[in-house]
């Protein structure tokens, strides 16, 4: 591991860090689909390995999902964004993107990956200019759909032993939409990670 | 970085024909700034057509919401956007005509919009990056069509086609809990080929599969599209009735009996007949678990074999 540990200094840098880089993705969603979007208090946490089904419970214990990771690569850092809208969510998620309701499952899982398009992509660039680190976003993919988070991860034996997790809970004004972006990043990371956040903060 | 010198510039270029990827930039208007070969090929748009063309020009089918959006996303918010096959299969509608796989007949594509910036770091342009994703595509929708028949295999008995045990008491559970929360009736019926040994002994196993399968036929011509009917065991044969009353149950068991009475397997030149024994129980307050409930049915399976076979016994009621 690195020499710079995890205090609350590095989590308050990292959680301003993701305040900023979510602003601007709030921004970018309000502009395409004009609405207000309710900017969420970014969660940090190092988890281990152990702890992530927990922690992804606490995030949505909904029995019936639709999650979409997406892998991204930056210079030293790698990592996903997991984001979970609930099955509840789509009729009103088609609205607020301006579609017209079809309700199959194919238009949920459109709806879906263009969302992650734009939030996963607004806000890990967002997260990656201010560190000064490159970074290039794979394509989304579907991770399951009309199911539960446990059902998808569960069972998976992680091989690492940390990861870090900036946990997003969105909102939209006049919305009833249920949506949460989860950023974790490979423990291999961490050490190019936290050295960039210190980097800024002094 | 420096400035490029001409030799490199080159060689980008020809890295940017050479690569298997669609690589297209449009300007603000939509028109097509660079097309590269793999765009070429497969478009069969020679690139002095395509240069200076208007892409609704070239695609019509372009010509629609969906794409204008993330053209104007990624103008409007200089980041990012990506589609995958997963929302729609392609954004051109590239044919694919090969002749050993002949059954891809299209591609599939995950196509990334990205935003060129100008010195002043402006969007200036949209370029769209193509990846032809067929491969992963029909893999992937081949492994949920083996999923889905897995599924079915699983379920199902070989010889029959009814439900195997395992999965007809997972559904029998179920509606038993269903029971438990509402008040509509619903019955068991089980039973049990007459004398099933001694036809096979008679006549040999391949006459003893034959009757099982007009067995299970006659069970399905005679059910309805909700009654859950499965195969219990050897010549042992079950069936969940929801919606069916005492009356109901009887009158199930009672034709069906009748029918399977009446019907023949020719083998040989011998012509066999057999009969089955049932047993009805009615879920009731007083059954506490779904396996109380198959004992119930098999205590008047086991009251009809008793009394002479080739008949119906309903459980804590007696003979039909």
């Amino acid at each position: 591991m690195s020499n710079i540990v995890f205090d609350e200094d590095l989590r308050d840098g990292i959680q301003e860090i993701s305040n900023i880089a979510v602003g601007v993705a709030a921004d970018n969603i309000a502009r395409s689909f004009s609405t207000f979007v309710r900017i969420p208090v970014p969660a940090v946490h190092l988890l281990e390995s152990a702890d992530i089904m927990m922690a992804l419970n606490a995030v949505s214990s909904e029995s019936r999902v639709t999650a979409v990771t997406q892998p991204f690569y930056g210079m030293g850092v790698s990592g996903e964004a997991l984001l979970i809208f609930t099955d509840a969510s789509m009729a009103e998620l088609s609205q607020l993107m301006g579609y017209e309701l079809v309700g199959d499952d194919r238009q949920a899982i459109e709806l879906a990956l263009e969302m992650a398009s734009l939030l996963n992509g607004s806000c890990i660039q967002g997260i990656c200019n201010q560190l000064d680190i490159s970074v290039l976003l794979k394509h989304p993919t579907l991770l399951g759909q009309h199911t539960s988070l446990n059902d998808i991860i569960a069972n998976a034996e992680f091989p690492w032993e940390q990861t870090l997790a900036i946990e997003l809970n969105y909102s939209f004004e006049g919305y009833a939409i249920t949506c949460d972006l989860i950023i974790l990043l490979h423990e291999d990371s961490l050490p190019v990670f936290f050295k960039q956040v210190s980097f800024l903060l002094d | 970085m420096g400035t490029p010198n001409f030799q490199d510039l080159h060689w980008l270029l020809d890295i940017i024909q050479s690569t298997d990827i669609g690589i297209v930039v449009l300007d603000e208007g939509f028109n097509i700034q660079i097309y590269n070969r793999f765009m070429q090929v497969h478009s069969g748009i020679a690139p002095e057509q395509a240069i200076g063309a208007n892409i609704f020009d070239l695609f019509p089918y372009l010509q629609g919401e969906w794409f204008k959006r993330r053209v104007a996303s990624v103008f409007d918010l200089g980041i990012p956007v990506h589609t995958t096959w997963e929302q729609r299969d392609n954004v051109f509608d590239f044919p694919l005509q090969l002749p050993i796989h002949f059954e891809i007949k299209k591609m599939f594509q995950n196509t990334t919009f990205v935003p060129l910036r100008s010195a002043s770091d402006v969007v200036e342009k949209v370029g769209l990056i193509v990846y032809d994703v067929t491969d992963n595509a029909i893999n992937s929708r081949k492994l949920e069509h083996t999923k889905a028949e897995l599924l079915i295999l699983s379920r199902t008995d070989r010889l029959t086609g009814l439900y195997n045990r395992g999965y007809w008491e997972e559904r029998l559970n179920e509606e038993f809990k269903r029971n438990r929360r509402s008040d509509s009736d619903v019955s068991l019926v089980m039973f049990d080929i007459d004398h099933f040994k001694d036809i096979n002994d008679q006549y040999g196993h391949q006459v003893g599969d034959d009757v099982i399968r007009l067995v299970a036929q006659l069970m399905r011509d005679n059910s309805r599209e909700i009654d859950i009917y499965g195969r219990y065991g050897g010549e042992e044969f079950v069936v969940v009735l929801p919606e069916t009353g005492l009356q109901g149950a009887v009158i199930y068991s009672e034709r069906l009996r009748q029918k399977i009475a009446e019907s023949v397997v020719y083998n040989d030149g011998n012509s066999v007949q057999f009969t089955v024994s049932l047993g009805i129980a009615v879920l009731n307050a007083e059954t506490i678990d779904p396996s109380d409930w198959i004992v119930n049915a098999d205590k008047a399976l086991y009251q009809s074999k008793e009394n002479g076979r080739n008949q119906t016994h309903i459980f804590g009621v007696g003979p039909v």
